[in-house]
């Protein structure tokens, strides 16, 4: 081996690190599975908290496994001054493609537009939605 | 026994075992268990920092304080991505939560990594805390 193929070599060992460094990466954005989370609050409108637990409770989740939403847990705070007023909760979605494309089905499902006219005759439930997508880090235990 | 009084023992029974039944039920549903959402906001360039501390070091020592981590995530879009952490821990309750991080923060190894990971400057700018319980009709966590 010459000088010159012995420095490419070191150059083509030094280069496997930062390989490595773009795998880890793009297992910490989620990219090498496409899978993301979304975790969602609603901030009800005064006097709607209880309606709005109750449509999920009785009709929404039904919805949402209809259609193959998948939902990992449904909280609401412990404390002043959310509580009482607050529902937040956590999809996992296949990929963000997948995700635009259930809420577009579940919109413009037919029990839930006229579910959702019914119940809010009266009146929106949600006066803001918080919406973040995420990808589980690389050291999550997986969810 | 007469037919009266066998009447009234089975109406005693069944209404015990079903007052029973409700009663376990209803202190399943009342679990003292929480759960705490945490947002951490990072320090302009520190998110790697923070990343790389739970990795190594802070969720070990959750462990050790009994504070089961269920997820931890990163937001997938601006302005939050770069520069957030997200996850969920579970208590066994608001008590424990309590002592668990007092604990926590007197953890000798916690001491060590807290001080060291931030000689150039503090990693996290906020921190969002949220305890929050299971709804009656959430799947299990």
């Amino acid at each position: 081996m010459n000088r010159r193929s012995a420095l490419q070599g070191m150059g083509a060992a030094m280069m496997m690190p930062l390989a490595d460094e773009a795998g880890l990466h793009t297992q910490t954005t989620g990219d090498a599975t496409g899978v993301v989370y979304e975790l969602r609050i609603y901030h009800t409108h005064e006097g709607k908290f209880e309606p709005l637990v109750k449509r999920f409770r009785e009709r929404e989740t039904k919805i949402f496994a209809r259609l193959g939403m998948h939902v990992l847990g449904y909280w609401t705070p412990d404390d002043e001054p959310m509580k009482g007023r607050e529902l937040i909760y956590l999809l996992r979605h296949k990929s963000r493609a997948a995700a635009t494309e259930s809420w577009a089905t579940f919109k413009s499902d037919p029990e839930w537009v006229k579910l959702k006219a019914e119940s809010e005759a009266d009146g929106a439930f949600v006066e803001k939605y918080d919406i973040t997508f995420m990808t589980l880090t690389d050291f999550s235990p997986k969810v | 026994m007469n037919r009266r009084d066998m009447l009234q023992g089975m109406g005693a029974a069944m209404l015990l075992s079903t007052t029973r039944g409700l009663e376990a039920q209803g202190a399943e549903a009342k679990s003292d268990v929480v759960y705490e959402l945490r947002v951490y906001h990072a320090n302009e360039g520190k998110l790697d920092a923070l990343l790389a501390r739970f990795r190594d070091h802070t969720i070990t020592i959750f462990n050790r304080h009994g504070m089961k981590s269920i997820a931890y995530w990163t937001p997938a879009d601006e302005p939050l991505k770069g520069r957030t952490l997200i996850y969920i821990l579970k208590h066994p309750s608001r008590a424990a939560a309590t002592a668990n991080w007092k604990s926590f923060h007197d953890d000798p190894e916690w001491v060590k990594v807290s001080a060291a990971s931030e000689v150039n400057g503090k990693l996290v700018e906020k921190v969002d805390s949220t305890f929050m319980t299971l709804t009656d009709f959430s799947p299990a966590v």
